[in-house]
């Protein structure tokens, strides 16, 4: 299995139309140009990725890479 | 707590119409939808507006209006479910309903209020909506009010929405919710394969055919005609405001569905019905429709062939479109704002989607000619395109 960082990473090229270099402290939105939608799809890739289910709750408050893999790291050690 | 903080929270940003010295949003228009309309006391040609046909100030259905108007007054001043629902209206749905080619129909005042209705009547938390990512803002907000879990799958991208659908297995029920001809970008949906993927799913096919009604399949009928789908046994949604050159939303399929959502859906249920004159105006394209369609489609058609090959020749990003919607792809926000000013200056209204219609940081410029303009008014507009760096 991918660790958690290049999961997201993954999900992240995959789902958006970014292609550059990838960095822990970029902001979805304002740097890496993803809407709700892309967030959403990026959980959902996730979620499949990883057999969990992320709740709407969960995304609340995402604003960079980096929060996506401390959300992730915090779900994950709950269903552990 | 205080009202003035409050209101301090509600400032319109912007900063992007100071950055491009300009505004193109709520042109005030002056005049109805001629070959040459008047915005803002200037004489424009429009490429902005969903009058695909250009019927929308047709003679006949102007006197259809105005002949409603005599007999029922503007408005019934009730909702549907109380005393707003006339005979025109029990007529029209049902017109409606044979016209695309389905068991039943019902009116909402607005495509978005039904859109956005329909959702949190049919589906709940234990559902998914798997719904293509450059959906309507209608039919994501409705996804949205439904609180169900939320799967949107690449635009068009067939094998992503397959595993969408794979995934939906352990939900009560899995909707596929897409657009016909897509708004922004003028892209048509491959619905066959979708229809095909929801039967071997069992999940359930919602479309929403604002930009094809009217326009696409052989006599107008829409996307069912287009791709030939009979005995469809999904939900079919329509904007009654673009081809068919009036106001009011539809809501088609199968007769349980229908009326489930005639004494559940509280946007229909609490809402003024349509007004008598747009359901007029809806009994008489109808009909204008089965016998000039042919000769409409055949101009429209024509019209969009010249402008997506003269923006080709022009060297301009055109969306890849196969529909009667031709969408430059123009830039950022700020370069989607400044090409519109000097397409407006030319006196040419088009419409410039920025983020939230279209994705962060992208921008769209959509041109529709309508069946009403005259090839020496469509000339004009190419010309002015050919020198618009002049
Ligand atoms: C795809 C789509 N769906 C729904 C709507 C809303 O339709 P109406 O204008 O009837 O509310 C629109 C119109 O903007 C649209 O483009």
């Amino acid at each position: 299995m991918k660790t958690i960082e290049e999961a997201v990473i993954t999900a992240l090229k995959e789902n958006t139309s970014w292609d550059g270099e990838i960095k822990m402290e970029q902001t979805l939105r304002d740097e890496l140009g993803i809407d709700s939608f892309g967030v959403l799809m990026i959980i959902n890739t996730l979620e499949d990725e990883f057999g969990i289910e992320i709740s709407n709750e969960d995304i609340e408050g995402l604003g960079t890479v980096a929060d996506i893999i401390n959300r992730l790291n915090e779900i994950l050690s709950v269903n552990a | 707590m205080n009202l003035q903080q409050f209101y301090q929270r509600f400032n319109v940003d912007y900063e992007l119409v100071r950055k491009a010295g300009f505004n193109p949003y709520y042109p005030v228009i002056e005049s109805g939808l001629d070959d040459i309309i008047i915005v803002e006391g200037k004489k424009f040609i429009d490429l902005a507006s969903n009058n695909y046909l250009g019927l929308a100030n047709d003679i006949r259905l102007k006197d259809a209006g105005k002949l409603a108007i005599e007999k029922y007054g503007m408005s019934l001043c009730a909702t549907p479910i109380a005393s707003g629902y006339s005979e025109l209206y029990d007529m029209v749905r049902h017109k409606l309903s044979e016209f695309v080619g389905l068991e039943n129909t019902i009116l909402y005042p607005s495509c978005y209020q039904a859109n956005n209705g329909l959702f949190n009547v049919i589906a709940g938390r234990e559902d998914i909506a798997i719904i293509d990512r450059c959906s309507h803002s209608s039919l994501i907000e409705g996804v949205k009010s439904a609180g169900c879990k939320i799967w949107p799958f690449r635009h068009n991208d067939m094998t992503h929405l397959e595993k969408g659908l794979k995934i939906s297995q352990k939900y009560r029920q899995a909707y596929v919710i897409t657009e016909s001809v897509f708004s922004t970008e003028g892209t048509i949906v491959p619905f066959n394969e979708i229809v095909a993927l929801c039967d071997k799913y069992g999940a359930l096919p919602v479309i929403d055919d604002s930009h094809g009604i009217g326009v696409i399949g052989k006599t107008g009928r829409g996307i069912l005609e287009h791709a030939d789908i009979k005995d469809y046994n999904g939900i079919y949604t329509a904007s009654l405001g673009k081809s068919l050159a009036n106001s009011g939303g539809m809501i088609s399929g199968k007769k349980e569905i229908i009326d489930f959502l005639k004494y559940y859906s509280s946007h229909l249920v609490y809402s003024t019905s349509i007004i008598p004159s747009s359901l007029a105006g809806i009994d008489a394209i109808l009909d204008i429709i089965d016998k000039e369609f042919p000769e409409r489609s055949k101009k429209m058609w024509h019209y969009t062939k010249l402008i997506c090959d003269t923006l080709i020749e022009l060297d301009y990003k055109v969306s890849n479109s196969s529909t009667a919607i031709t969408s430059i792809k123009s830039g950022n926000p700020l370069e989607t704002l400044q090409l519109t000013r000097k397409i407006f200056d030319r006196g040419i209204l088009v419409t410039p989607f920025i983020y939230p219609s279209v994705q962060y940081n992208e921008g769209r410029i959509r041109l529709i000619a309508g069946a009403n303009l005259t090839q020496p008014t469509l000339d004009k507009a190419l010309k002015a395109f050919r020198n618009i760096n002049d």
